[in-house]
């Protein structure tokens, strides 16, 4: 049951990220906005998750499923890789900061916000 | 259509990531990190090489697969826990091998692939 809910948290983290990181890269293409933009809005759901302490069942569909999937590592580590390659080394260094950073700062607000 | 290869690559990069939290257990995050220092690499690779596959199946692995395997918000909670319990020099630790080592890897995933391609 377990890793039927992961698998469908999964299947639509996936999919929502891939909707909003196509069109979010292209309409402000100075650094990978839609990227940015759902890996800082996975963090604060994730912090307001956390403060929640919800069930088990939940956590495994939406926190460790959706939101583990909805988020992305690698794909940011690539595009940070490519712009430093393309000599936009200040908005590789920029991306990476504002992404750990920003990332850091929307969990802690989206955990605030539910205690 | 790209959709559901998408979201099939990434109900199994969930899969894998949470088989590899039940196996990685520490105090220290070493299980995201490991997922996500891999899937740079792998992310890298894959996405570099000139792979004889159909451009649905090098989208359900890369973006699909890869992209959920790794997790930012994940890191993020882990960075703000430590700061909460005032273990700072674990956060800044935590914080600098993420984002360097991930930084390096994704780079010599991407070099590897496309040496791939040259031989």
């Amino acid at each position: 049951m377990t890793l039927l809910m992961l698998g469908v948290g999964g299947f639509l983290g996936a999919t929502s990220r891939y909707l909003i990181s196509t069109y979010g890269n292209k309409a402000f293409p100075v650094i990978p906005f839609g990227t940015l933009l759902v890996n800082l809005l996975g963090s604060f759901l994730l912090g307001m998750v956390i403060a929640l302490e919800l069930s088990s069942a939940f956590n495994a569909l939406f926190a460790t499923g959706f939101l583990s999937a909805f988020t992305t590592f690698s794909t940011m580590q690539t595009e940070a890789v490519k712009l430093f390659e393309e000599d936009q080394r200040v908005r590789a260094l920029l991306y990476l900061l504002l992404t750990f950073l920003a990332g850091t700062l929307f969990a802690s607000l989206g955990f605030i916000v539910m205690i | 259509m790209n959709l559901l290869w998408v979201g099939l690559g990434g109900a199994a990069g969930v899969l894998l990531r949470s088989a590899a939290g039940v196996y990685i257990q520490s105090s220290f995050p070493f299980s995201t990190l490991i997922v996500n220092l891999l899937g740079s690499f792998l992310l890298g690779l894959l996405s570099t090489a000139p792979l004889k596959i159909s451009s649905s199946v090098r989208l359900a692995v890369t973006t699909g697969l890869l992209g959920s395997f790794t997790t930012l918000s994940a890191v993020s909670a882990e960075l703000f826990s430590f700061l909460q319990e005032g273990q700072y020099v674990f956060a800044l630790i935590y914080l600098l091998i993420s984002l360097t080592g991930g930084f390096i890897l994704a780079y010599y995933g991407m070099k590897t692939g496309r040496k791939a391609g040259g031989m």
